[in-house]
C-alpha cells in the first residue's frame, strides 16, 4: 500500500463496502445532530481578548477580591436641542425611577451630582434644585466645571447619563457562576421606554450589555450565513457542473461537512463566538471545493468506464491532493493554537479537527453519493468548462520571466505595505454595527470619556497605615499623578472623595463613607490585604491613538507614582491585543513552514518546499498590506486570524497543481508538457471552486459584523491573489531549472 | 445622621393610620403597597431635597406585627429599609428598622392621639458619640398620610416630610 493510497482509505473502504460505510456515516451523523441540542453562544467579552496573562489574572484577582462582581449599565438620554427646566425635572424622575427599580443598587446621575462642602456659591447642594429653573441649572452646570467636577451632562447639554451599578447578586452558588442580570435589564429598558420618545430619547450602553447584544447578532448571522452560503453553493455548482446528479454528489457533502463542524462545537462544549461562528460556513466551502474537484473529475474522466472504476479512479488521483489540503488547512487552524487567547485556542481545536473531519466525510460521501445517485454516460461531457484555453496556456508558458518579475515587484511593493501596519483592537467592534448599544457606548465614550475601570492600586501594610500621613500621602500623591495624566477623565478615590467633602488631607470619616454606595468603597479600598485603589474612567484604550496615549500615560503615571498594579479591562486590552497578534504571526509563521515541509516529504521533493513559499506567501503580504488602505494600516487579532486561515486554504490550489504535475510527469509527460495539463485541467478546478469559496466567503458581507466582513473580505481577496499565484506564478517557478523535477 | 432620620420615617410612615370610625388594627390596614414622595433635609439647617419611597408592608395578625421592605431615594443616596413594628395594646408601638445590614442599630417607641401618631427614637452621631432625640408623626387622612420628621426639642425646621399613597 503507497501513501498515496493510505490518504484515501476512506473513500476506497466506502467504495468496497457501501452498506457499512453509509451505516457508520448515518450513525455519526446522527450522534452529531443529538449533540447539537447543547450549542451554546458566548456572552462573555472579555474571553474576547483574555489571556492567562499576568495582565488578566490581576484583573480576575481584582474582581475576585471584591465583594460583588461590579456590574454596570449606563443609560445615555439623547435630545436634539439643550435640555430646557421640564427636560431636567423628566430626567430626575427618571433617576427616581431607576433608583427605586428592583435589583438596582445605585445610580449615579444628574439627580445625585452634588457641589463640595467647602463650594462658595453652593456648599453641598444638589446639582439640581428642588424647583428647577433651566437658568439656574445653567449657572450650577457651569459653576461645577469650574470646581473640577466631570458632570454627567454633555458640554452641549444635549445628553446626559445614568451609570447604575446593580445590586451585590446573592444568589449565584459562587463567583464563577454566570449572573443574570436580564430581569434588571428589562426592569431599566421599560423604565426608559415610559419616558422615552418624545423630546429626549434613551439608549442603553456598558460592558454588561455588550454580550447580550453580541449574541443576538451571532444568532442572526449564524442562520444568515448557513441559509445563504447554502443556496449560494448549490447555484454556483450547478452552474459550474451543469447536471442536478453532479450538484447533489459535490454538494450534499459539503452540507454534511458543514452539519459535523457545527456539531463539533457542541461536542467540545465550545461556545459559539463572534471569531468562530464563521467556522460551518467555512468547512462548508472548503468541503464543495474539494468534492467540486472529485466530481469534476468524475465527471470528465474516462466516460467509457463502468461508474465503479471511474470513481475509484478519481478518489486515487483527486483524493491525495484532498487529504494534503485538509492536512495543511488543518496545520494552519492548529497554528493558532500559539496564542495564549483561550477562544483561539478553542478556534485553533475547532477548525483542525473540522478541517479533518470534513475531510473524512467528503471521502467518504462522495463514492456513495455517485453510486447512489448514479452518473450515466448520458449526463457526462454536457458542460466544457473552457476558462483556461490553450492559447493562455501558451501565454503563461512563454512569459516565464515576465511573470516572475511582475511577482517580484508585487511582493516587493506589498512588503513596502507591511511596515506601515501597526497591531490595533477594539472591543466595540465585536458589536453589530447595527447595536445600539454600540452607539451608546460610543455616546459615552466622545462625551463623558468612557465607562471602563482602571484600577491602580497601592499596597499597605496593613489596614491602618492608609490613614496615617505618610499612608494619606501617597494616595493623595497617586490620584494627582493620574489626573495630571488623564485630565479629561473621571478619576475617584479616598482622595478626591476627601478633598469633596473639604478635608483633603485627611481620609474620609466612617460616617461619611457610610453615605456612599458599599459596592463603590469597595473598590476603592480593602481591608485585607490592606489597598487602597484610584479608579479611572476611560474610553477603550484603542479607540483613538489619542485614547491609547492617554492610557499609556495613565499607566506610566501610576505606575511611577507607586502604584503596585494598574487594572482593568482597557489595561487587558491594549497588552493583549498586541500580544495576540504576535502569538498569531509567530503560529502562521511555524504554519507555512511545517505545511510546504510535509508536501515536500510527501512528494519526496525537498525543493518543493521552496517553490511553494512565494505563490503562498505572496496572497498573505498582499492582503496584509492591503490593510493599509482598507484599515488605516490596523493590523487586528481578527486580520492575522484571516492570513492564517487564508494561508490554510489558499494553498490548495497549489497542491492541487503540483499533485496534478505530478501525476503527468509520472505517466511521461515533460514538464512543459505537464504543466500545460496542470494548467489547463487543474486551473478550471481551480477557478471554479476559487469562485465558490469567494461566493461562500461572500455571505459574510451580510454579517452585521465588521469584523466578520473584513475576515470574508480579507479571505476573498487572499484567495483571488492566491488564484493568480497558482496559475501565472506556480508554473512559471516549476519551469526554472532548479526548481524542476 | 441624616440615613437615620431618613430610615426612621419612611417606616413609620408605613403604618397608615385609620379614620377613628375605622374597625381593626392599625398596623393590619397598613398592609399593601406604598408609593411616595417628598422632601428631606441632610441635616437640620440643609435645604431641602426630593425624595421618593416605594414600601411593602406585610401584616401578621397572630404576632400583631407589621413587617415592612422597600426602598427610598434622594439626593443620590438609595437605602433599602426594612423594620417590624409591634402594636402592643393601649395605643403603645414598638418598632425596629435597618438599613443594609444595620439590623436593629435603633428602636423606636410610640403612642397613638386620634389620627396623628408620635413615635419617639435616638440617635448617636458616631462622630462626636452626641445622642439626638427625634420624633415622627403622621397625620393620617382619608386617602392619604402625611409623614413629618424634626428635632424632639423642635430646635430646627422639620427635617423630613412625605405624602404616600397606595
Amino acid at each position: 500500500m503507497t501513501r498515496f493510497s493510505l490518504l484515501v482509505l476512506p473513500a476506497r473502504f466506502a467504495l468496497s463496502s457501501p452498506r457499512i460505510a453509509a451505516v457508520v456515516l448515518l450513525l455519526a451523523l446522527a450522534i452529531c445532530a443529538v449533540s447539537l441540542t447543547r450549542l451554546a453562544f458566548e456572552d462573555d467579552i472579555t474571553k474576547s481578548f483574555a489571556s492567562g496573562s499576568v495582565f488578566s489574572q490581576e484583573y480576575e484577582a481584582l474582581i475576585d477580591a471584591l465583594p460583588s462582581e461590579p456590574t454596570e449599565i449606563i443609560v445615555v438620554a439623547q435630545s436634539s436641542t439643550p435640555f430646557d427646566a421640564r427636560d431636567f425635572a423628566t430626567l430626575r424622575d427618571v433617576a427616581f425611577e431607576l433608583e427605586l427599580a428592583e435589583g438596582v443598587g445605585s445610580v449615579y446621575s444628574i439627580a445625585s451630582v452634588r457641589f463640595p462642602n467647602t463650594h462658595i456659591a453652593y456648599p453641598g447642594a444638589l446639582l439640581l434644585p428642588v424647583q428647577i429653573n433651566a437658568g439656574e441649572v445653567g449657572e450650577r452646570l457651569d459653576a461645577i466645571q469650574l470646581a473640577g467636577i466631570h458632570s454627567p451632562v454633555s458640554n452641549d447639554r444635549r445628553s446626559t447619563l445614568f451609570s447604575i451599578s446593580l445590586d451585590a447578586q446573592e444568589d449565584a452558588s459562587s463567583r464563577s457562576d454566570k449572573v443574570d442580570i436580564s430581569p434588571v435589564v428589562d426592569t431599566i429598558r421599560n423604565i426608559i421606554s415610559a419616558f422615552g420618545g418624545q423630546q429626549i430619547s434613551y439608549s442603553l450602553a456598558g460592558e454588561s450589555l455588550i454580550g447580550p447584544d453580541m449574541i443576538r447578532a451571532l444568532q442572526r448571522d449564524l442562520i444568515a450565513y448557513n441559509i445563504v452560503g447554502g443556496a449560494l453553493a448549490f447555484v454556483l455548482a450547478l452552474l459550474i457542473l451543469g447536471n442536478l446528479k453532479l450538484v447533489a454528489i459535490a454538494v450534499i457533502p459539503a452540507f454534511l461537512a458543514a452539519f459535523v463542524s457545527l456539531s463539533v462545537f457542541s461536542v467540545l462544549d465550545f461556545p459559539i463566538t463572534v471569531l468562530n461562528t464563521i467556522m460551518p460556513t467555512l468547512v462548508l466551502v472548503l468541503a464543495l471545493a474539494d468534492s467540486v474537484h472529485l466530481t469534476l473529475h468524475l465527471r470528465d474522466n474516462d466516460p467509457g468506464n463502468a461508474l465503479r472504476i471511474r470513481v475509484a479512479k478519481s478518489i486515487d488521483e483527486i483524493g491525495p491532493a484532498c487529504a494534503l489540503t485538509a492536512l495543511t488547512t488543518s496545520i494552519a487552524f492548529a497554528s493558532i493554537a500559539f496564542s495564549e487567547n483561550q477562544q483561539l485556542r478553542d478556534m485553533a481545536i475547532i477548525g483542525a479537527l473540522s478541517v479533518l473531519l470534513a475531510y473524512l466525510v467528503v471521502l467518504v460521501s462522495f463514492p456513495l453519493l455517485a453510486r447512489f445517485v448514479g452518473v450515466s454516460q448520458q449526463i457526462v461531457h454536457r458542460r466544457k468548462w473552457a476558462l483556461v484555453s490553450a492559447g493562455m496556456v501558451h501565454w503563461i508558458l512563454r512569459k516565464t520571466r515576465f511573470l516572475l518579475a511582475s511577482g517580484f515587484a508585487v511582493t516587493m511593493l506589498a512588503i513596502v505595505g507591511l511596515f506601515f501596519l501597526h497591531p490595533w483592537f477594539i472591543l466595540d467592534e465585536n458589536l453589530p454595527t447595527t447595536s445600539s448599544v454600540r452607539a451608546a457606548n460610543q455616546v459615552v465614550a466622545h462625551e463623558f470619556g468612557g465607562f471602563y475601570r482602571i484600577w491602580s492600586e497601592l499596597e499597605y501594610s496593613n489596614a491602618d497605615e492608609i490613614d496615617t500621613q505618610k499612608g494619606w500621602a501617597r494616595l493623595v500623591d497617586l490620584t494627582t499623578a493620574i489626573e495630571n495624566a488623564a485630565p479629561d477623565y473621571t478619576v475617584l478615590s479616598l482622595a478626591t472623595l476627601s478633598r469633596w467633602w473639604g478635608h483633603a488631607d485627611q481620609p474620609p470619616t466612617e460616617q461619611e463613607l457610610d453615605e456612599l454606595p458599599r459596592d463603590l468603597i469597595a473598590q476603592l479600598v480593602s481591608q485585607n490585604p490592606a489597598s487602597a485603589r484610584v479608579i479611572t474612567r476611560v474610553p477603550e484604550a484603542m479607540l483613538t491613538p489619542a485614547t491609547l496615549k492617554t492610557q499609556m500615560a495613565i499607566e506610566t503615571a501610576a505606575i511611577s507614582a507607586n502604584a503596585t498594579r494598574t487594572v482593568g479591562i482597557p489595561i487587558i486590552i491594549r497588552h493583549e491585543a498586541v500580544s495576540i497578534i504576535r502569538q498569531l504571526s509567530i503560529g502562521l509563521g511555524i504554519a507555512c513552514v511545517i505545511s510546504v515541509i510535509v508536501l515536500a516529504v510527501f512528494y519526496q521533493w525537498p525543493i518543493l518546499a521552496i517553490v511553494l513559499l512565494l505563490p503562498n506567501l505572496l496572497p498573505l503580504i498582499v492582503t496584509a498590506s492591503s490593510l493599509v488602505i482598507f484599515n488605516g494600516g490596523q493590523l487586528t487579532p481578527v486580520a492575522m486570524l484571516a492570513l492564517t486561515v487564508a494561508f490554510g486554504i489558499a494553498i490548495d490550489d497549489s497542491i492541487h497543481f503540483v499533485n496534478r504535475y505530478i501525476v503527468e510527469r509520472q505517466r511521461g509527460l515533460g514538464s512543459d508538457a505537464a504543466l500545460g495539463v496542470s494548467i489547463q485541467e487543474t486551473g478550471k478546478a481551480m477557478i471554479a471552486t476559487t469562485a465558490l469559496i469567494c461566493a461562500g466567503m461572500g455571505v459574510t458581507m451580510m454579517s452585521s459584523f465588521e469584523t466578520i466582513r473584513m475576515f470574508g473580505g480579507m479571505l476573498i481577496l487572499a484567495f483571488i491573489v492566491a488564484l493568480f499565484a497558482d496559475l501565472l506564478l506556480l508554473p512559471s517557478l516549476l519551469r526554472m531549472r532548479v526548481f524542476q523535477r | 445622621m441624616i440615613r437615620t432620620v431618613f430610615a426612621i420615617s419612611i417606616l413609620a410612615a408605613a403604618i397608615q393610620l385609620p379614620d377613628t370610625a375605622l374597625a381593626g388594627s392599625i398596623l393590619e390596614r397598613a398592609a399593601g403597597k406604598w408609593s411616595g414622595t417628598g422632601w428631606a433635609r441632610r441635616d437640620a439647617n440643609a435645604p431641602r431635597e426630593l425624595v421618593k419611597c416605594r414600601l411593602s408592608a406585610k401584616f401578621v395578625k397572630k404576632q400583631n406585627r407589621l413587617s415592612v421592605s422597600g426602598k427610598c431615594t434622594g439626593g443620590g443616596r438609595s437605602v433599602r429599609l426594612s423594620g417590624r413594628f409591634v402594636d402592643e395594646g393601649a395605643g403603645d408601638f414598638s418598632g425596629k428598622w435597618s438599613t443594609g445590614s444595620r439590623l436593629g442599630a435603633d428602636q423606636m417607641t410610640g403612642r397613638q392621639n386620634g389620627n396623628k401618631i408620635r413615635f419617639n427614637w435616638q440617635s448617636r452621631n458616631q462622630k462626636t458619640g452626641k445622642v439626638t432625640g427625634y420624633f415622627t408623626q403622621w397625620n393620617v387622612q382619608k386617602s392619604k398620610l402625611s409623614v413629618a420628621t424634626g428635632l424632639r426639642d423642635n430646635s430646627a425646621p422639620l427635617m423630613v416630610e412625605i405624602n404616600f399613597t397606595r
